[in-house]
């Protein structure tokens, strides 16, 4: 997963993957790429979607929430 | 005693005017004691005129006159600002009519007749004003009051056409309400004095060795020969009625006032608004020097005070209808409504037609902080829709003059309140003794072959000249020839010109409850300007008035509270404004130029609000640094961490950038005023240790903003 395989509203506050097949991805990678993406200069303004509540555990913050299609192509505790 | 103290009150008639005699003095209605010169008890010259007011039946008031004929016929005695000074004690007041209905009163009349008119208890000689003075509610101690009202204020009580540029005769109203002298002691309890017109006093003269101070002025005033009445004194507090003219500006000598730790407060008389008033004049080469509190060392210390008073029991006297209503009946008592007090004033229905009131009298005067005024609505009574007018009573203030030319001002830890305004000045007065002036190593008195005095030396000049330290003042005058400076001399000398100098200030002094002063350049350092009086009868705005940034650049320290507007800048420019912090006003800075008025505040200032009056603009400077380090959990610095701050108003960003090699990112401010922020730090890029972002509130004050946040490594990125 990288950067471009993100779809972010920052508006309406949800996340898609723009993945096609049926290839999942690890949620803790999903962290990863959303935490490199948020402390970039011009995501400064907008609140952290995600955050880890323990160890390869996470959830969607801030009024954050994932389309239901990423729900599906992901793998890992995500609440 | 130092000093020169004259007044220019004048008896109103030279025979009879200081009652040592009974001539010219002309009853209304024959008192139960008649009045007696009498020297047994008296204030003024040898003798005070004693006289009995009784009621045969107590409850019901019985009134008494007794006029003076004015020495002048038809005395104008509205020129030149003229009061009447009246002095009377009656030791009888319990058994006095209360205050409000005119216990003990001051008559004047432009009749020469003293025929009474109107009905009890508001009668009087006819065409005359009546200022009701005291009463048995009023003044339990019953001692010496020399009474001042203006002639020209409007009076307790007004009957026929009383002309005040026309006054035939001045004297006193007794209203007894119980029987006086009934038992074997027949006493003459209603005594009154000298009876003058004036304005107040002048003091000159006095030296730097021998300045003149308060006390002098009362010891003058006070002497059985004087008795003027302008300046009183007990338990240690001065009383004034009056204006005091320090110097003149033809004087021929140097006017050297000093005084401090003095309490001195303006009495609650019917007076004219700028009556009470302290001005300072003085003569080229000749100036004056009016010095209060001391300044020693950089710190201020034993100020005085000087104070108006009665603002908090301001009450309402003749009233007047507005509508007279319908369904009222005569007696009805009606309560004003409004105001803030504690007690509400009453008014008494005298006279009625066909339920309309006719005529309307004073009942309860009232005590208010804040007096119902305009057109005032009642309640009571037996009627409905009646409305009235009445003039505001009471509540003393007082004016500073001290902007003319020749003079120096110099207040230190004073607290001056109740003042209507005060005009200042800059004015440096640098006296040289040439060749003339001697010096001791390691020894601080100086000393001289002229005269300190002559040379107008005062305490607080500073001092340059061989042998001389910087910085050093006088910090006494021990004599016209020797006078002990702040710092030791660096040597020993004879014949040495020594420069003394010294310039209009004020430091470590507070104006409260008053009006605006406007500096004219004077230093005003560490002072504090609080609760600006926008009501009557101060009717102010502004807490200080500003004509140019030189004017500005004389302003240190000071702190502005609870001020409708701060201060008043009237010329286009650039101002510093240098420490000077602001709270709780409507306005920081009004701008009435048309001009554009740019303010730099520096050391703390904290100037936020403004309003252009006069179509011009403001601009205020107050740049102030935003600083967040960002460690991590050992406490080293984390560089490149990105960090934002944003206003928790409008999310507006103020701070957007990497952390550098210290830990620190920053940005500049221009501060107006506290200001809630929020504050993230993330660092979470590919290639570097990640952290877990964090985040914070704060606020930015006129100090400006400055945190430290830490961050923990994140194992889930």
């Amino acid at each position: 997963m990288t950067k471009k395989d993100l779809m972010i509203d920052f508006d309406k506050k949800i996340i898609g993957l723009n993945i096609k097949g049926d290839k999942r991805y690890d949620v803790k990678e999903l962290y990863s790429i959303l935490m490199d993406l948020f402390d970039e200069p011009e995501n400064m303004k907008y609140e952290i979607p995600i955050e880890a509540s323990e160890k390869a555990s996470f959830k969607m913050v801030n009024g954050w929430k994932l389309d239901k299609k990423a729900k599906k192509q992901l793998f890992g505790k995500i609440s | 005693m130092p000093g020169t103290i004259t007044t220019d009150l004048t008896l109103v008639n030279a025979t009879g005017g200081d009652a040592e005699v009974i001539t010219n003095w002309t009853t209304t209605a024959a008192w139960s004691g008649a009045p007696a010169v009498s020297n047994d008890v008296y204030l003024q010259g040898s003798n005070a005129i004693n006289a009995r007011a009784s009621t045969a039946t107590p409850g019901t008031i019985a009134l008494y006159w007794d006029h003076l004929t004015t020495g002048t016929a038809n005395l104008d005695l509205t020129t030149s600002g003229y009061h009447v000074y009246f002095w009377i004690k009656c030791f009888s007041l319990p058994s006095m009519e209360k205050k409000v209905r005119g216990g003990i009163g001051v008559s004047i009349s432009s009749t020469a007749g003293v025929t009474k008119t109107g009905t009890d208890p508001w009668s009087g000689i006819n065409d005359s004003k009546q200022w009701f003075v005291t009463g048995s509610d009023f003044e339990p101690l019953s001692g010496w009051v020399c009474y001042v009202v203006d002639p020209a204020s409007t009076a307790d009580l007004s009957l026929g056409t009383p002309v005040m540029t026309s006054v035939d005769r001045i004297g006193i109203r007794a209203g007894a309400l119980q029987t006086v002298g009934g038992g074997s002691v027949k006493p003459l309890p209603v005594i009154w004095d000298a009876l003058r017109y004036g304005t107040g006093l002048t003091i000159k003269d006095g030296t730097g060795s021998a300045p003149v101070a308060f006390t002098d002025v009362y010891t003058t005033d006070s002497t059985t020969a004087n008795q003027y009445g302008i300046i009183s004194k007990q338990a240690g507090t001065y009383f004034g009625a009056g204006k005091f003219n320090f110097g003149t500006t033809s004087q021929t000598a140097e006017t050297i006032f000093y005084d401090f730790g003095q309490v001195f407060v303006w009495q609650d008389f019917p007076v004219a608004s700028g009556f009470y008033e302290f001005i300072i004049n003085g003569a080229s080469g000749q100036e004056t020097t009016l010095h209060l509190g001391q300044y020693t060392g950089g710190l201020t210390s034993k100020g005085c005070t000087i104070k108006g008073t009665g603002h908090e029991s301001q009450r309402l006297i003749a009233p007047a209808i507005v509508s007279g209503g319908t369904g009222y009946t005569a007696n009805d008592i009606l309560t004003v409504s409004g105001g803030t007090g504690s007690t509400a004033a009453q008014f008494k229905v005298i006279t009625v037609s066909s339920g309309v009131i006719t005529e309307i009298r004073m009942e309860t005067a009232g005590s208010y902080s804040s007096p119902p005024t305009g057109t005032l609505s009642v309640t009571g009574g037996t009627g409905s829709g009646a409305t009235f007018t009445a003039t505001v009573a009471g509540g003393s203030i007082w004016t500073l003059t001290a902007s003319a030319a020749n003079q120096v001002a110099k207040f230190y830890a004073c607290t001056f309140s109740e003042m209507k305004s005060a005009a200042l000045a800059y004015n440096t007065v640098s006296p040289v003794l040439s060749s003339n002036c001697g010096t001791t190593n390691n020894s601080p008195t100086l000393t001289t072959t002229g005269s300190f005095n002559t040379s107008g030396v005062v305490i607080g000049m500073s001092v340059s000249g061989t042998n001389i330290q910087a910085n050093t003042v006088v910090s006494s005058i021990e004599s016209a020839t020797s006078l002990t400076m702040s710092k030791n001399a660096t040597g020993t000398g004879s014949s040495l010109t020594m420069t003394f100098s010294h310039s209009s200030e004020v430091r470590g002094s507070t104006f409260s409850n008053s009006g605006a002063v406007t500096s004219n350049g004077c230093v005003i350092d560490n002072c504090t300007f609080q609760d600006v009086k926008t009501t009557a009868p101060i009717s102010a705005t502004y807490a200080l008035i500003i004509n140019s940034s030189t004017e500005m650049g004389r302003v240190t320290n000071c702190s502005f509270i609870n001020c409708n507007r701060a201060i008043k800048i009237t010329a286009a420019g650039t101002y510093t404004f240098d420490n000077l912090t602001f709270s709780g006003n409507s306005y920081d800075v009004e701008n009435s130029s048309a001009g554009a008025v740019t303010i730099n505040a520096t050391n703390g200032a904290n100037p936020g609000t403004f309003i252009n009056t006069g179509g011009g603009s403001t601009t205020i400077n107050n740049s102030k640094t935003l600083t967040v380090t960002v460690k991590d959990s050992a406490g080293s610095a984390i560089q490149n961490a990105q960090t934002s701050i944003y206003k928790s108003s409008d999310n507006s960003e103020l701070l957007n950038a990497d952390t550098n090699a210290s830990g620190i990112a920053s940005t500049t401010y221009n501060y107006l005023a506290d200001t809630d922020i929020y504050v993230r730090v993330r660092k979470s890029s590919t290639g570097a240790t990640k952290y877990i972002p964090a985040s914070t509130t704060g606020t930015i004050t006129s100090s400006g903003f400055s945190v430290t946040i830490t961050l923990s490594v994140d194992t889930n990125a």
